[in-house]
């Protein structure tokens, strides 16, 4: 299971800084709001905290599928140079000026391949497929969307698979297994 | 505050989250913010402090996580703006 988010960082809009505090007000416990306080930059503790927070409700909505994404619910830990860990969860983030993503997968399995692409939002599908298809030439994919996204590999050969996308940004993750 | 003057509010904050402008011209008291107009999580935070600020409410984090479609928002703002 995966979960991944994509955030794009030149979007964003405008706001005062008590638009930003009352955000991380409605996103963020205290404990968070101290370890991202050194990110706070152009709001990218905001960004980080809500990336990781995304990715887990995507991973976790596989087993526990609830409806609605309530960040304050999903606590998450201090990072070291882009990893983190939420339970058994690992995270790995990244960003720079123009985005950040984050992606989490179960301890158990192997980390992720994780793929972003500069592409619109009615992109991400196809792009996702060209990409595979690209890799694995000899394997017919499909992509499954509901509940959640599933990568048809054959009859009987699902791969783990997460999507996301923003503004001009494409993102997703897949485990062969 | 009126239902109707509370829903032509709620619309015009809702508005600029919106990514299907189509499902927005039909918008209902049924319709689902994040499945029908495909507002994203994050701006439905937005739309909360939007909400918050135009209403003069506070919106705590037990009735956020039930404001999925309009009807639920509405009477979630109804019912703050009455206790007000």
């Amino acid at each position: 299971m995966i979960g991944n988010d994509i955030i794009d960082l030149q979007i964003i809009a405008s706001r005062p800084e008590w638009y930003w505090d009352r955000f991380r007000q409605k996103i963020m416990t205290e404990a968070e709001k101290q370890w991202l306080a050194p990110y706070r930059k152009n709001q990218l503790d905001i960004w980080i905290a809500w990336a990781i927070k995304e990715s887990i409700y995507k991973l976790e909505f596989q087993f526990n599928p609830v409806r609605y994404f309530s960040p304050k619910t999903i606590t998450c830990q201090s990072l070291n140079e882009g990893k983190g860990r939420f339970g058994k969860y690992p995270i790995a983030l990244h960003w720079n000026r123009e985005r950040l993503s984050a992606l989490c997968w179960l301890a158990t399995q192997k980390k992720p391949k994780h793929l972003i692409m500069s592409k619109k939002r009615d992109q991400l599908e196809p792009a996702c497929l060209a990409y595979l298809s690209d890799q694995y030439p000899e394997k017919g994919f499909a992509i499954q969307r509901k509940p959640f996204p599933i990568l048809q590999v054959d009859e009987s050969t699902h791969w783990p698979l997460s999507m996301s996308h923003d503004g001009s940004w494409v993102a997703f993750a897949y485990d062969p297994i | 505050m009126e239902r109707n003057e509370i829903i032509q509010q709620l619309k015009t904050i809702i508005e600029p989250y919106v990514q299907d402008q189509e499902a927005f011209q039909n918008i209902s008291e049924n319709t689902d913010l994040l499945n029908d107009l495909k507002v994203n999580s994050a701006n439905l935070v937005d739309i909360i402090i939007d909400a918050e600020m135009a209403f003069d409410i506070e919106i705590d984090d037990d009735s956020a996580e039930k404001m999925l479609t309009v009807k639920d928002a509405v009477e979630i703002i109804e019912q703050l703006t009455h206790d007000r």
